[in-house]
């Protein structure tokens, strides 16, 4: 989107001198090749605006039918995540947790692709402001950034933080296999407070930054809640600890299939708010260019009117 | 003037707040009868949630009985079970949805959490579950064969763990299969 507003101002400034060239009659009386040489510039750039406008619309398109594929597997893998118990969920919600000593592991979720609209911006700005408050309260933070975005977003200021970063998850579409590996390589690092940050898709107009915080296995062990669960006495010391890896593989999945819907959805309002602008562009071209032509052709036939008269 | 202006538009705006209550009235006392549907369904029967991560294969749907394979063992489910976490290894899940039914739907899963909820629910979070009947015979005895000898062959803890694995989720299979 950046782009095609950088190619946008281009035309304004361009739009800009044809207007001022109409109102400057007097400009026209340049070599003859001028006047046309500016009437064909106007044409090509009224061509490669329509094109920008036909590519802009066709990804568009993409992405309209990406959302609904990338809508329906998120809203198939719902009940699996919502099955766990309740007790289960409100041990790990670390949401009221306050900072203190130790280490804040931050994982900020992004796509790899641009021309997405807000979406990875907005992550990249929630996860510097968490950052910041962290280090500021004494925390030791790790950054593990999933997608390329907001690596290039926050490796400049905050790369000493930063322990891995995920590329490509996106080539094809995201299987519980691959948050489990994910979930892995995150509880490799001993962490004291976990922050998912990813966009919560409410609506394919509606999708927010959330920061999800989990816990660490030793809340599960004190949570009463869970207590109350038969556990067979051969497993129990090794359940609790599978059944956090396989909470936070469920939970890494679904922020991960979240992330990616809200991506497509803006991607697809961005592309359409630019395929109108490109629209809106075109319109304005055309008209400079038609007084352009006229323009021309009106010189021309004074010219040669006058010249007829001078014999 | 803006007092009036209020009272002006509740007038205005009586019948549709009666309509609105009226219809409120209505939806409640539907969603009342459906409650009650869904109650008597489950006075006699178990509550069971069975998904993998692409899709649910059973939501709330009510059944008589659940056979799931736990870690150290395998135990049926009854409507009232006390709450229970079970880890699953990978076994058959085998689920009478009738009383009196002989035929049980089985299902071959790979491995994951079963949990009894306080409300007396059963959800199973597979990580992979297949119908038994897709079972392929011959690649499941296959499968036996290639990952016993991989353990045999491999010299490398991890790889041999994996090998490990491997055969436990393929001999798991054919005593499914009973082959």
């Amino acid at each position: 989107l950046r782009g095609v507003l950088q190619q946008g101002l281009g035309k304004m400034s361009l739009l800009r001198g044809a207007s001022a060239m109409m109102a400057q009659p007097s400009t026209m009386l340049r070599p003859d090749g001028a006047r046309f040489a500016s009437l064909k510039a106007l044409k090509t750039r009224l061509t490669s605006v329509k094109s920008i406008q036909k590519i802009t619309k066709a990804m568009k398109m993409v992405a309209a039918s990406k959302l609904r594929g990338a809508q329906t597997r998120m809203e198939a893998s719902r009940p699996f995540v919502a099955a766990s118990p309740d007790a289960l969920k409100q041990a790990l919600d670390a949401s009221e947790a306050t900072a203190s000593e130790g280490k804040h592991f931050i994982v900020p979720i992004s796509s790899d692709k641009g021309l997405c609209g807000g979406v990875n911006s907005s992550v990249v700005k929630l996860t510097k402001a968490l950052v910041a408050e962290s280090t500021a309260a004494g925390e030791k933070v790790e950054l593990f950034i999933v997608g390329s975005k907001a690596r290039d977003g926050l490796v400049r200021e905050y790369g000493e933080h930063l322990v891995t970063n995920i590329d490509e998850i996106y080539l094809k579409p995201f299987s519980w296999a691959q948050a489990a590996v994910l979930a892995e390589e995150v509880l490799a690092h001993d962490y004291d407070r976990l922050t998912i940050m990813y966009n919560k898709f409410t609506s394919v107009v509606k999708f927010e930054v959330t920061p999800l915080v989990l816990g660490t296995p030793a809340r599960l062990e004190a949570s009463e809640g869970l207590a109350e669960f038969e556990v067979d006495e051969e497993e129990s010391s090794q359940l609790l600890s599978d059944m956090y890896e396989f909470e936070l593989a469920s939970r890494i999945f679904n922020c991960v299939l979240e992330n990616a819907t809200s991506e497509n959805a803006s991607r697809m309002t961005a592309m359409d708010n630019a395929s109108s602008n490109a629209g809106d562009m075109i319109n304005r071209l055309q008209v400079v260019y038609n007084r352009q032509r006229q323009a021309v052709i009106t010189t021309e036939l004074n010219e040669i009117i006058s010249g007829a008269e001078s014999l | 003037l803006a007092l009036s202006n209020c009272r002006a538009r509740a007038h205005q705006a009586e019948p549709m707040f009666r309509n609105a209550l009226l219809r409120a009235a209505r939806t409640g006392l539907r969603s009342e009868a459906a409650a009650a549907e869904t109650d008597a369904a489950f006075a006699t029967k178990l509550k069971f949630n069975f998904s993998v991560p692409s899709v649910p294969l059973y939501s709330a749907a009510p059944v008589q009985m659940v056979i799931v394979p736990g870690a150290s063992g395998v135990f049926g489910v009854l409507k009232d079970h006390v709450p229970t976490i079970a880890a699953m290894k990978p076994g058959v899940v085998a689920v009478q949805e009738n009383e009196g039914d002989s035929e049980l739907k089985q299902f071959f899963v790979s491995g994951g959490f079963a949990y009894v909820k306080p409300d007396s629910s059963l959800d199973i979070q597979a990580v992979e579950a297949v119908p038994l009947e897709d079972l392929d015979p011959e690649e499941v005895k296959k499968g036996v064969a290639e990952y016993t000898s991989a353990v045999a062959s491999t010299a490398d803890e991890v790889e041999k763990a994996q090998a490990e694995i491997g055969l436990e989720v393929y001999q798991a299979m054919a005593a499914a299969l009973n082959i």
